[in-house]
Parts: C-alpha cells; structure tokens; sequence
C-alpha cells in the first residue's frame, strides 16, 4: 500500500494546543482589564472578574454537547480552536444565559450550513451571538468603567489595549506578539494576517487622516490576526492569501468606519470567505 | 529548491559496529527452469542468480522475490563455503569496470559509465536518504581506503578535475576517518552537507552543491559493488540496516535469506506488528516475513509496534503545497506528472492524510 510509516512531529493536535498557549496572554489580559480593573473601581463582585474563563469553559461544554449530539469524537480540532476564539470576542457586558444558549444554537445551524458551503465559522458564530444581543439589548463593548466615565487615551494606552473592545481582543502589542509567536507554525496563514492588517490599517488611515484611535481598533486588528486566517476556508497559494487578506483588510476598514466599529472586520471576514468558497465550489463545478 | 530536515520522534544512536549473518541454514533462490544440481558452490549461477552458499537443492516452495510470490528453489547451506573458482583480481579502468558491470548484469550502473568523454564531475555520495538506513556510511567506514583508492583511480582514468566525496555533517564518525586518510587524496574534495531529505537523490544534490556539467554520481553502495566486482571480493551478502524505534544494527547478511532469518537473528525478543521494507517514508509494509526473500532491493527493514494513524480530512493548510520539492498541486491534482512519490507531502501533513496514495489514486484516474 502507498502510504508512509512515519509523521512530523507537528500534528493538527501539537498545532492547535500550541495555539491554545499562545491565547492565554489575551485572556489574562481581559481578566485584568474587564476583572480586576473594574472590581478595584467596585463596579463587579469577585466572581464577575473572571468572566471570560466562565464564557471559555461554557463554550467547551456547549461543545461536548454538540459532539455528543452529533456523534463526534470530542478531540483537539479546528472546532475546538474556533469554540475557544469566540469568547475573545464577545462585549465585556455580554449575558451568560444568552451567551449560551445562542452558542448552541449557533453551533447546530453552522453544523448543517457548513455542509452546504465553506465559510468562515467562528465570524458566523460571533456575528450569530452579537445578533441575539442587539436583539435582547444586550450589545455593548463599553465595560461599566467606560460606560460611566470618558476616557482620553494615548498612543501607548491604544496599543496595550485600554480602548474599547472585545472582552479580551483589545491588546493589539499582545496581537502583534502573536503573529511571530504564531509564524513559527508553518501552517499558520500569516501572508493572510500581514496582508489585512497592512491594507486595514491603510485604508482606515486614509479614510480618518490617519487618526490614531480608529487605527488601532483591538476587535478589529485581532480578528485580522485570531480569525481571518482559518484554516478550512481559505486559499493555500500564497498569492492568492496576500490577495485574500488585502481584499478583507479593505473591506474590514470599509465596514468598520461604515457599519460597526467593533464587528465591522468580523462581517467582512465573514462575507469574503463566503465569496471566496462560492467562487471556488463554481471553479470546481465547471 | 528549498529542502526540509525530517523532524522525527524517533532518534536512533548508532554503535557503529556491523554484526554477521552469514551462515544462514537455507537460502531461497527463484525457480524458473528445473536445473539438476548436485552439489551448489558459492556463487554458482541459479537462473541468473548467483547462490550465496555452498549446499544442496533441498526443496521446491513458495516465496516471494521481488515482491512477487513465485517458486524458489531452498539451498540447504552445507557451511563449507565452497567455491568453484575465485575471481581474478581486474586492473581498474572504465573499460574493466565496463566490462565486470556487463558480466555480472549491473546493466543501470553500467549504463552510467557510458558518456564520459570531457567528464567535468565525479560525486560520490554517501548519502542515505531514509530515516535510520545507514547502509552508505556504514560501508564507507568499512572500506575507507579502498573506495577512496577507486574514486582517485577513476579520477586518474577520467581525468576528470572535480571529484566530491559527499557526507552529511552530522556523520562525524566517518568525516574523522575520511580527514585522516585525505592527505593521501590531495584531488578528491571531501564535501559536508546538511542533514536535507531528498538530498540522496542526484538530482537534489547536485543542484544543492551547485554542480554543472557533465557528472558521473554514484553512491557508496554502487561504488562498493564495482570495487568487489573488480577486486575478485565476496559478491555473496549485502549490507542491510534494522531498526525497531530505539536501536538500529547495520548487517551484513547472505543474500537471499528469509526475512524472518535475519529479523530473528537481530531482534530475537523483539516484539513487533509491522515490518517495513525500504524505509518509513517511501517503502512498503510486509506481512508474510516468513516467506518473504533477502534480494538485492532490499536495503533496510524497519520493525514497528504501531503505524501512524491516517486520516483522509484536508484541513487545507496549504504545507504539502509549500514543502513539495517538485511544485506538486496535490489538493487541486495539477503537475502530478512531476511527483516523484518522495512521501514528503504526507510526512508534513498535520491531519496525516495519506497525500502519496491520493497522488497515485489521482493518476490512475
């Protein structure tokens, strides 16, 4: 039989929990900026400073869940990265009980619609989420510091995240580390990364005379960085990522000075790996 | 052409010592047309093939040589080492060589010894490809002076200027042995490479040295051959390296063994689930050993407790695009044509899709 006897050392399952490692400063970061921060200023109990380990540990069970529905193997996967991705995402004052039940929600119909076409799933699952929020009146990215007081930040403040953002996507230096943490993978898209943010930050520069404040936009930069790059629904050629990652990047400054400024570059992540896999599935019919 | 160095789990030190397995019981040689016998001499000729020991036609039966069950003629071994005539010792010259490749049926290493007017090269390699084969260096530390004496011979009879002896730079044992003797081959250029898959092959190693011309390559072994040949040496065993995933003995072994023999003389309390043929990357798994025959194919055999699992999921990752040394699309089928079934595709694969079987498959079709 043609097969070979022997693999690299850097299986999918090595890939993703290195990943996983590399998501922990983000979190602690959130903990510290939507946790600790706001329970020194007495706006949260001691519980609610971790919230985001409760959103990542509700995430994994709602996971398990779904396997077991489902008869999958429950193992380290690109879903289970994805699972992990979306909480980073989600607005600081984000309800538990919502948070969960769209999750599952979203996670069935991203099950039969991913059998349809390929597209991006964790931007499905966020935009999904975010969408029941607006509908319960429960979408905001202020944290209840933000919410009461107004804040003047400086270029340093923006870059180590203390602007308004996901509950932990705000730190774009933490972001930036990522990428070379992430490049030594060699199966991390980062000509998608590079590329996005590049054009994003190009764009949004010109469209605001290179204001500071709309240029480092943690959600939006981070995306670029955590869920632009998915594996499944993107192109493998390097021209065609550059390509891919300059067309998102420009769409993602359009959406995010046009539509939102926290989910802009999630719609356009969302929209252009949708474009793309149609492209692809109609390229592959003919 | 960007080269990757195999990243494995399995590391292998190697003792540098080459056991015996030279008085087999019986040898198995093919049967093609009933020969009478009475008595076998060492490299008496048997339908092309010449026996290993002196002995007896014991018996007809099933085996398999070359990958192929036929019938194959058991030569119990008599343990006199017998032999008809010894062969006289040839003069090196290219027409010698020539003439000793044609007599004993070397037709693809002859065929390498036809274009050598205004030779510009010569590169030996001894270089083994394949993850813990070790059957190059292993020979070349075992004949140091006399494949050095034969590379210098033929520079001298294809006054050819550059003469490169290649090894991989991790292979210290043998550099040592090769720098001690070098003073003596002023005109033979010792060459260190890394440690690159691929790199054994001519193609890649030339390109990699950045060798042009006209070049005559030949690896250790095919040079060992041609120095035994001219010398009159024993033809009758080959060198073959063993492995299980912690140890690995180099043997020299009459050819035309069982598998099993050999398997049970080097690891006798060994317990494995799957034999492999040819090297992890691009060989090939057997599972009637005690039927299976030591040819002249076979270079090393590998004993695993368990084979990676495969899965047939393309996460779409893009690194079998970006590792293969010949621009294989293999996700879109484009340039299957330029495959040449090297397994580095489905080595790298993280989700362990078998890429080598989809290529073929996708041939086929």
């Amino acid at each position: 039989m043609n097969r070979i006897y022997i693999n690299s050392k850097i299986t999918i399952d090595k890939y993703i929990l290195r990943y996983i490692y590399g998501l922990i400063p983000l979190i602690m970061y959130g903990i510290y900026k939507n946790g600790i921060l706001l329970y020194n200023l007495n706006l949260i109990n001691f519980l609610e400073i971790f919230k985001i380990l409760y959103l990542l540990i509700i995430s994994l069970i709602i996971y398990t869940i779904y396997c077991l529905i489902f008869k999958k193997k429950i193992k380290l996967n690109l879903e289970v990265l994805n699972i992990l991705i979306i909480p980073l995402f989600m607005p600081p004052s984000v309800n538990i009980l919502i948070y969960t039940i769209t999750l599952f929600i979203g996670l069935i119909l991203n099950h039969y619609l991913s059998k349809v076409l390929k597209y991006n799933n964790t931007t499905f699952m966020i935009l999904f989420i975010l969408l029941f929020l607006i509908i319960f009146k429960n979408y905001n990215y202020l944290n209840l510091a933000e919410a009461t007081k107004s804040y003047s930040f400086s270029f340093l403040d923006l870059l180590f995240g203390r602007n308004t953002a996901g509950i932990a996507s705000s730190s774009i230096i933490i972001g930036l580390l990522l990428i070379i943490y992430f490049s030594i993978f060699t199966i991390y898209k980062k000509e998608i990364t590079l590329s996005s943010i590049i054009s994003f930050i190009l764009l949004i520069g010109l469209l605001n005379n290179f204001n500071i404040v709309n240029i480092l936009n943690g959600n939006a930069i981070l995306s670029l960085i955590l869920i632009a790059p998915d594996m499944l629904s993107t192109p493998i050629k390097r021209n065609k990522k550059i390509i891919y990652g300059i067309i998102i990047g420009l769409l993602s400054a359009i959406f995010t000075q046009y539509i939102d400024i926290y989910c802009g570059s999630i719609i356009s992540i969302l929209l252009i790996s949708i474009i793309y896999n149609l492209i692809r599935k109609i390229d592959k019919l003919k | 052409m960007h080269l990757y160095k195999l990243n494995t789990n399995i590391k292998i030190k190697d003792n540098f010592i080459i056991e015996n397995f030279i008085n087999p019981d019986f040898i198995y040689i093919p049967y093609y047309a009933n020969i009478k016998l009475d008595n076998i001499f060492i490299n008496t000729k048997i339908n092309n093939y010449k026996s290993s020991i002196s002995g007896k036609i014991i018996d007809i039966k099933k085996g398999i040589f070359n990958e192929k069950y036929q019938n194959v003629f058991v030569i119990a071994n008599d343990f006199k080492e017998k032999e008809n005539k010894k062969e006289p010792k040839t003069k090196v010259n290219i027409d010698n060589i020539k003439k000793v490749l044609k007599e004993n049926n070397e037709i693809k290493l002859l065929n390498r010894f036809t274009n050598l007017d205004k030779l510009d090269n010569i590169v030996i390699s001894a270089i083994n490809d394949e993850i813990n084969v070790f059957n190059n260096v292993y020979l070349l530390k075992e004949n140091t002076r006399d494949l050095l004496d034969l590379i210098d011979d033929l520079r001298i009879n294809t006054k050819c200027k550059n003469n490169y002896l290649v090894i991989k730079n991790d292979e210290s044992y043998i550099i040592d042995e090769c720098l001690n003797l070098f003073g003596t081959y002023p005109l033979i250029t010792l060459t260190l490479v890394e440690d690159l898959y691929l790199l054994g092959k001519k193609e890649f190693l030339l390109d990699k040295l950045n060798i042009n011309g006209n070049t005559l390559y030949l690896t250790i072994e095919e040079l060992d051959t041609i120095n035994r040949y001219l010398k009159g040496l024993d033809t009758t065993t080959k060198l073959i390296t063993i492995s299980d995933n912690k140890t690995c003995k180099v043997i020299r072994a009459k050819k035309y063994t069982l598998i099993s023999d050999l398997i049970k003389y080097a690891y006798k309390d060994l317990k494995y689930n799957h034999i492999i043929i040819n090297g992890l990357m691009t060989g090939y798994e057997i599972t009637d050993s005690n039927n299976y025959i030591l040819d002249d194919e076979i270079k090393s055999i590998h004993l695993l407790q368990k084979i990676p699992k495969q899965n047939n999921e393309c996460i779409n990752c893009g690194l079998c695009l970006k590792v293969c040394p010949k621009k294989v699309d293999m996700i879109n089928s484009k340039n299957l044509d330029k495959c040449i079934d090297c397994g580095l595709c489905s080595f790298m694969c993280p989700n362990l899709v078998n890429l080598r079987a989809k290529i073929k498959d996708d041939k086929n079709e």
